[in-house]
């Protein structure tokens, strides 16, 4: 099931941002510095995961989520909630 | 019958490949409607059309490489309603008029340290005594029009790197005798090595001869000399030049720019804009530092209530704030063509959008001041998505009035922009971080961000670039009214 968030959101963030290669990137690097994301890319990303998994990223939680096992974390965490 | 030609669409841009047609013979096409799909090097461009009216004749077909100016449709204009741009007095036909230098809308380079770079590309070919070691950047000269021809024009210098002009120097060597075998013909060391050590001696040169070749970029040891002994006098250059030229001229069209890639023509694109803007526009520089407490605390909660696909960015802010100022200062919207300034009514800031793998382009975001900001941030999405794929039209690439560049994301604290021709002005922003202000005798740490203003000094002065940062600054304070 982690396996399946970690996949999706190693995909997303490989469209939006398509130089560089996510999957290179070790799940505790922030993603953004590692793979040149500006803040309008990230808005990418958070809105993507927003339609594709229902979980919307407050701007007060971007932090909890810089990295990758960060954001696997975050998203399992929402989804046991709702 | 209004010839539509191939328009320029970057300084570098002296030919274009259409892609694809919009309309068939006897089409009604509208001004403001996308007539064909031209390849640039800034990727694809969807290219407007300016007037109204009935396509008569479309004279190339896709695939076809022209060049810029070339008539590629005609049309029958709508009866009394063709006008002209309003605000582009300057353009016959609604089309850029295609000058041996067409430079309307070349890339932007905003980040300090790469426009250093251009600058040095730019002086070390103007200044004949510039001591930088510039071997690289003369050889990446990009194919203009005007240095079609195969030795750099019009500079009283020939295309020769410095530490090949000092080894002709020390084998008393002329150098306009010597056949340059590097990029655009220039001279490169090896070429000197291997020149040989007496060039030419035995013919006579007049000195007049000897300064229209290089003023022409002429290889001496190629004209014939006619004078007394075989000399060559100045008619001889002239001949061999109009000659030269007007064989150049027949096959002109043929010859594609040396850029190998997109990457290549986008810098050398970028190189030329950025040498054009530093050399014919007097830049002067104010900078400012703004409190952004009060915009991005009214942002926050703006975004907290609101779901993620109506969240907005504090570059809209940015932009807003840029555009509503320029109603106080319009001296700072428009374009400086011809020895004059154009104010424009419509603002559309350009704002700078990196590409990925490289290069600069600031698009324009149309009637920025009069858009809510809603409406910036889903013109703004859409310009990067499109930059990103390559798929731009004409009138965002052509038809900037000023240019934004914020530099935040990267986390410099200022960024110093290069005027972008023909506009008159650059605003720059830096990163956003915890600074103190005083406020009231009493010292507070509030986020803020440094904003600068680089300006035309022939349009504007230090009062009126104040007044326009100012300006700026006031309403950041006030963000509800943006």
């Amino acid at each position: 099931m982690s396996d399946e968030l970690r996949t999706s959101i190693l995909s997303i963030i490989e469209d939006i941002a398509p130089d560089g290669d996510p999957s290179a990137i070790s799940g505790d690097e922030d993603f953004r510095e590692a793979l040149g994301l500006d803040s309008m890319d990230f808005l990418g990303v958070i809105e993507r995961i927003a339609e594709v998994h229902g979980v919307e990223v407050p701007e007060a939680d971007y932090a909890k989520v810089n990295t990758i096992n960060a954001m696997v974390e975050y998203l399992k965490e929402q989804s046991h909630r709702s | 019958m209004f010839e539509f030609k191939m328009p320029s669409l970057g300084a570098d841009m002296t030919e274009g490949t259409l892609t694809n047609w919009n309309v068939d013979v006897g089409d009604h096409i509208k001004r403001g409607e996308v007539l064909c799909e031209v390849e640039t090097s800034k990727g694809a461009i969807d290219v407007e059309i300016w007037e109204s009216g009935v396509v008569t004749a479309l004279k190339i077909q896709p695939g076809d490489n022209v060049p810029v100016g070339e008539t590629i449709a005609t049309l029958v204009l709508d009866g009394a309603g063709a006008q002209q741009k309003p605000g582009t007095p300057d353009e016959p036909e609604s089309t850029p008029a295609p000058t041996p230098a067409p430079e309307t809308r070349p890339e932007m380079e905003v980040a300090e340290v790469k426009s250093d770079a251009a600058e040095m590309a730019a002086t070390a070919k103007l200044a004949p005594d510039a001591e930088a070691e510039v071997e690289t950047p003369v050889e990446a000269e990009p194919a203009r029009p005007e240095a079609a021809e195969p030795y750099v024009s019009g500079k009283s210098r020939i295309l020769i790197s410095p530490a090949a002009r000092r080894l002709a120097e020390q084998r008393g060597i002329d150098p306009s005798g010597i056949k340059g075998t590097g990029i655009d013909g220039s001279i490169t060391l090896a070429d000197v090595e291997g020149a040989p050590d007496t060039a030419d001696t035995h013919r006579r040169v007049s000195p007049l001869a000897k300064k229209m070749a290089i003023e022409h970029g002429i290889n001496l040891n190629a004209v014939e000399g006619h004078g007394p002994h075989g000399a060559v006098e100045s008619a001889d250059v002239e001949a061999f030049f109009k000659e030269a030229k007007s064989i150049k001229d027949e096959f002109a069209p043929e010859r594609k720019a040396p850029s190998t890639d997109f990457q290549t023509s986008m810098r050398a694109a970028i190189a030329v804009a950025m040498a054009k803007s530093k050399r014919e526009i007097p830049h002067y520089y104010l900078s400012e530092e703004i409190s952004m407490h009060r915009a991005l605390t009214w942002l926050e909660e703006r975004n907290a209530k609101a779901p993620v696909s109506e969240r907005i960015l504090p570059a809209v802010l940015l932009i807003k704030a840029v555009a509503l100022s320029t109603r106080e200062v319009p001296e700072m919207n428009g374009v400086f063509e011809n020895d004059a300034f154009t104010q424009r009514e419509d603002v559309n800031p350009g704002f700078a959008i990196a590409l990925k793998g490289g290069g600069v382009i600031p698009p324009a975001l149309f009637n920025a001041d009069q858009k809510s900001l809603s409406e910036i941030m889903d013109d703004l999405k859409d310009l990067v998505a499109r930059v990103r794929r390559g798929k731009l039209r004409s009138s965002e690439v052509m038809d900037a009035t000023i240019t934004i560049t914020s530099l935040g994301d990267l986390g410099v604290n200022a960024v110093y922009g290069v005027i972008y021709p023909p506009q008159v002005a650059i605003v720059g922003f830096g990163r956003i971080t915890e600074r103190i202000f005083v406020e009231d005798g009493m010292i507070g740490v509030k986020r803020g961000l440094t904003a600068t203003l680089s300006g035309d000094h022939r349009v504007s002065d230090g009062i009126a670039g104040a007044r326009f940062l100012a300006k700026i600054r006031d309403i950041l304070q006030t963000p509800e009214t943006l």
